[in-house]
């Protein structure tokens, strides 16, 4: 059921005999994953920045004086949105998603070249719509990032003007840019994969892309329908989400809309979308924690299923976000109750990767290492979730510091870490060069202990009842001042964590240009992407024959075999191995 | 199940080749991508417009609850109890939209269409490429008479003073027909791409995905601009 004759005829590819054709307009699923990539980086960088500047003004307040409480507002929503949405999304299923899946399913390229690359162009359109939104009269939006009306489009709120409209019209631009991508990778999934490439032979890494995609596929609808509604409101005065409600001593025009409906729709498609980032980022460090071990990936099927299981709960928990909104308490028992059960399929994969690496062979290169360290930041925040999906600790904890500890280890540092981790680990394949490894090893143990001196403190200063999205505390009775310190103790770490990502700059450009030539599988790793002719792989990826899968991704250490991995292209030499190994 | 058999597979077990039993339906595999496409794609659409629906039932707050309790909706069982359990105070200010009688008329051309891309599929099944022709032109035409319907019942409905600010009934009626029409647009698009190949007298086994997919997401559009507008009339 996995054969393809687009993958095996090489005429169907679109082979472009110029460089603009070959580098700009191109569909080859590489170019194209480095494109989305380059810019979901770059943009990405736009909110270091801007996070740099908060923490500036958090540690030392008043002493930058262009930002004002407004322009906090209006860093605190672009980081956050461009943090989840632009750089994570984009980068984990437009860049590797793009890049991986066709190599390590054995197909020559997307099953949609031509919507595959629309996908990219409409994506940098979205991009450019967002970065508008810093020139425009009054800036971008300062609604938070999860965008509640009716603040979001009420006057007073930064942005309101002009910024909300532009954020409404991205996302819509982006949604559909990530449809585009979307039906792609799934459906390369499920129509293209070559000759022997069952659905349980694919590595974690497709596993958790094409089910990371499906979850988009379902959930970006919500954002858009919330994003369509919010901008009628905004714009022809209609009343979906607007109450009645004076602003400024003047009553609106709206009446009886709900901004809990907003909430809803949002959440339906925020919680799912926390998956979106998570669960390529787990089936990437399954891999690559397998390859540095030398040992198969423990249980594999276990691990596929959990991040079916994980990937069908997400859409039944979105409500664990709006405790304090109000609800109906048994609507709360329900999701209290969905979220601590998703905690077991998720318990489940930590405990494989643990056992993974018990006893293994394992040789801490730099991408092992950051696979080490997420999970470390991963069980970090997943217990702090925890207790944030029960309602009663939930209430106290909420908008304080102590979710912004939370979310930030478990959806922003630890799937920053694995694409660090992947990013170092595919790089001689993408590149065909190598990197530094003194260089690599030291952006890992600062970007590692970095994260635990921004992050540990501010649970604390939850608990303290700092509360988040704050420009500056003022005097309270319930905050010591010697909390400054640990404010300003975090700004320094953050900035000094942020200038360090210089080094890992330094190294991609320089070993791009300088680095020794890479061998085309240097980790000696199983998986299709690693046995192609040429590295870095040309258009159509593997000469005149597609490869045959034989064996599954995770045949490192196999007793008896001649070297500690066996390709998933090479044929078994008759007898099937014992069942006990 | 299928899928199910499939994730039972204990794949360190069993080095081998595995092929797949269909290896020799190659020539198959064109059709079957983009269909695959196609379904997701509806899917997608579906996920879209349910949600458009439960926004719509979770806003119509306590309308159509019995007068007496009005005040109080959520004593008795209706789709108010929804919007009760989601925690969102019940409105009182839907207004029900008009029913202008043209979009009877539009439905009907709607369905016209979706009958004339059935026949178009049938005559490329019978390899008559003249006929198939008509068809064609009669789906993408009558597709087009429908945008033009619904373009019409807006003018209409603006005259009357039926604007969007004024009731969330009439918002919503404007969203729904807008995202509708949206999606036939797209349809249009792959229409316009099987008739100019059609007219330039291409082979039936060129257009045959083309056709049979159009087909397919016709009929899922009318089935939705069914639902839509029966929660319209009903509302
Ligand atoms: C060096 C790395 C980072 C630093 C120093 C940082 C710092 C901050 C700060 C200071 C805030 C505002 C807190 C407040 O005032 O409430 C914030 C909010 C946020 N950050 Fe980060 N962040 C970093 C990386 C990330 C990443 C990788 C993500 C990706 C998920 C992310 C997602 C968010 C989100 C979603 C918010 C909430 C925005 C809102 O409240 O509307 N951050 N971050
Ligand atoms: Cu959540």
């Amino acid at each position: 059921m996995t054969y393809t004759t687009i993958a095996e005829d090489t005429r169907a590819l679109h082979h472009p005999k110029t460089w603009v054709g070959k580098y700009v307009w191109s569909q080859d699923h590489k170019v194209i994953a480095v494109q989305y990539s380059l810019t979901a980086i770059g943009v990405g960088l736009v909110a270091l920045v801007l996070s740099g500047l908060m923490r500036l003004q958090l540690g030392f307040p008043g002493m930058i004086e262009f930002i004002t409480p407004q322009a906090y507002y209006q860093f605190v929503t672009m980081h956050g949105m461009i943090m989840v949405i632009y750089l994570l999304t984009a980068l984990l299923l437009g860049g590797f998603g793009n890049y991986m899946i066709p190599l390590m399913v054995g197909a020559r390229d997307m099953v949609f070249p031509y919507v595959n690359m629309l996908s990219y162009w409409v994506y940098l359109l979205s991009v450019i719509v967002l970065m508008a939104s810093f020139f425009v009269p009054g800036g971008p939006t300062g609604a938070g990032w999860t965008l509640y009306p009716p603040q979001a489009i009420t006057e007073g709120t930064p942005g309101a003007s002009w910024g909300i409209i532009l954020m409404l019209a991205s996302l819509g631009i982006f949604i559909v840019a990530f449809t585009m991508g979307g039906l792609n990778y799934v459906t390369t999934v499920l129509q293209a994969r070559t000759k022997g490439m069952t659905l349980m032979r694919m590595p974690c890494t497709v596993w958790g892309i094409f089910v990371a995609t499906i979850l988009g596929l379902l959930a970006f609808p919500a954002l858009l329908v919330a994003a369509v509604m919010m901008m009628l409101d905004r714009v022809i005065g209609t009343s979906f989400f607007m109450p009645s409600i004076i602003s400024m001593g003047e009553p609106l025009a709206h009446s009886g809309g709900s901004p809990i409906l907003f909430q809803h729709l949002f959440w339906f498609f925020g919680h799912p979308e926390v998956y979106i980032v998570a669960l390529p980022a787990f089936g990437i460090v399954s891999d690559l924690i397998s390859t540095h071990a030398r040992k198969n990936i423990f249980g594999y099927r276990m691990m596929v299923w959990a991040i079916i299981i994980i990937g069908v709960l997400s859409f039944f928990v979105w409500a664990h976000h709006m405790y304090v909104s109000g609800m109906n308490p048994y609507f709360g028992f329900f999701f209290a109750t969905s979220t601590l059960i998703i905690a077991v399929p998720t318990a489940i994969k930590v405990y494989n990767w643990v056992l993974t690496l018990w006893q293994g062979d394992i040789h801490l290169r730099t991408p092992m290492l950051f696979a080490i360290g997420f999970i470390f930041t991963f069980i970090h925040g997943g217990l702090t979730g925890l207790f944030l999906g029960n309602v009663s600790v939930d209430v106290p904890l909420s908008d304080t510091y102590f979710v912004v500890g939370h979310f930030h280890m478990v959806m922003g540092v630890s799937p920053i870490l694995v694409v660090f981790g992947a990013i170092y680990h595919w790089y001689p394949k993408i590149t065909g060069r190598m990197w530094n490894a003194t260089l690599g090893q030291l952006h890992f143990w600062i970007t590692f202990l970095g994260t635990y001196v921004i992050y540990l403190p501010m649970h604390y200063l939850g608990l303290l009842g700092v509360p988040r999205r704050y420009y500056e505390m003022g005097e309270t009775e319930f905050v010591p001042a010697s909390a400054q310190w640990a404010n300003e103790a975090i700004t320094i770490a953050a900035l000094t964590v942020g200038v360090a990502q210089l080094i890992f700059f330094y190294n991609m450009i320089s070993s791009y240009f300088r680095g020794p030539k890479a061998d085309p599988n240097p980790w000696g790793a199983t998986s299709l992407e690693w046995q192609t002719p040429k590295t870095p792989p040309e258009h159509g990826n593997w000469g005149p024959t597609l490869p045959t899968v034989y064996r599954w991704a995770y045949d490192y250490s196999v007793p008896g075999a001649a070297q500690d991995f066996i390709p998933q292209n090479v044929p078994p030499d008759g007898a099937a191995r014992d069942r006990d190994m | 199940m299928k899928i199910l058999h499939e994730l039972i597979k204990k794949p360190w077990l069993t080095p081998g080749a595995d092929v797949g039993a269909d290896l020799g339906a190659v020539a198959l595999r064109r059709p079957t991508i983009a269909a695959t496409g196609l379904w997701i794609y509806v899917g997608v659409a579906t996920v879209m417009f349910s949600l458009i629906v439960a926004a719509y039932v979770l806003r119509l707050g306590n309308y159509g609850a019995d007068p007496a309790s009005a005040a109080d909706a959520t004593s008795s069982l209706g789709w108010w109890t929804l919007a009760a359990l989601c925690g969102i105070p019940l409105a009182n200010d839907w207004l029900p939209m008009a029913e202008p009688w043209l979009l009877w008329v539009n439905t009907g051309v709607l369905i016209l269409s979706s009958i004339a891309w059935q026949v178009a599929r049938g005559d490329l099944r019978h390899g008559r490429m003249d006929k198939l022709r008509v068809a064609l032109i009669a789906g993408g035409v009558l597709a087009f008479a429908f945008l033009a319907g619904q373009l019409t019942v807006w003018r209409q409905l603006i005259a009357d003073g039926y604007f969007a600010a004024a009731s969330p009934a009439n918002a919503f009626f404007y969203l729904i027909t807008a995202m509708h029409g949206l999606h036939l647009l797209g349809g249009l698009l792959f229409w316009g791409r099987a008739t100019a190949k059609v007219m330039r007298g291409a082979e039936a086994a060129e257009i045959g995905t083309g056709v049979n997919l159009c087909t397919v997401y016709w009929h899922y559009l009318l089935v939705i601009w069914i639902v839509m507008f029966g929660l319209l009339l009903i509302t």
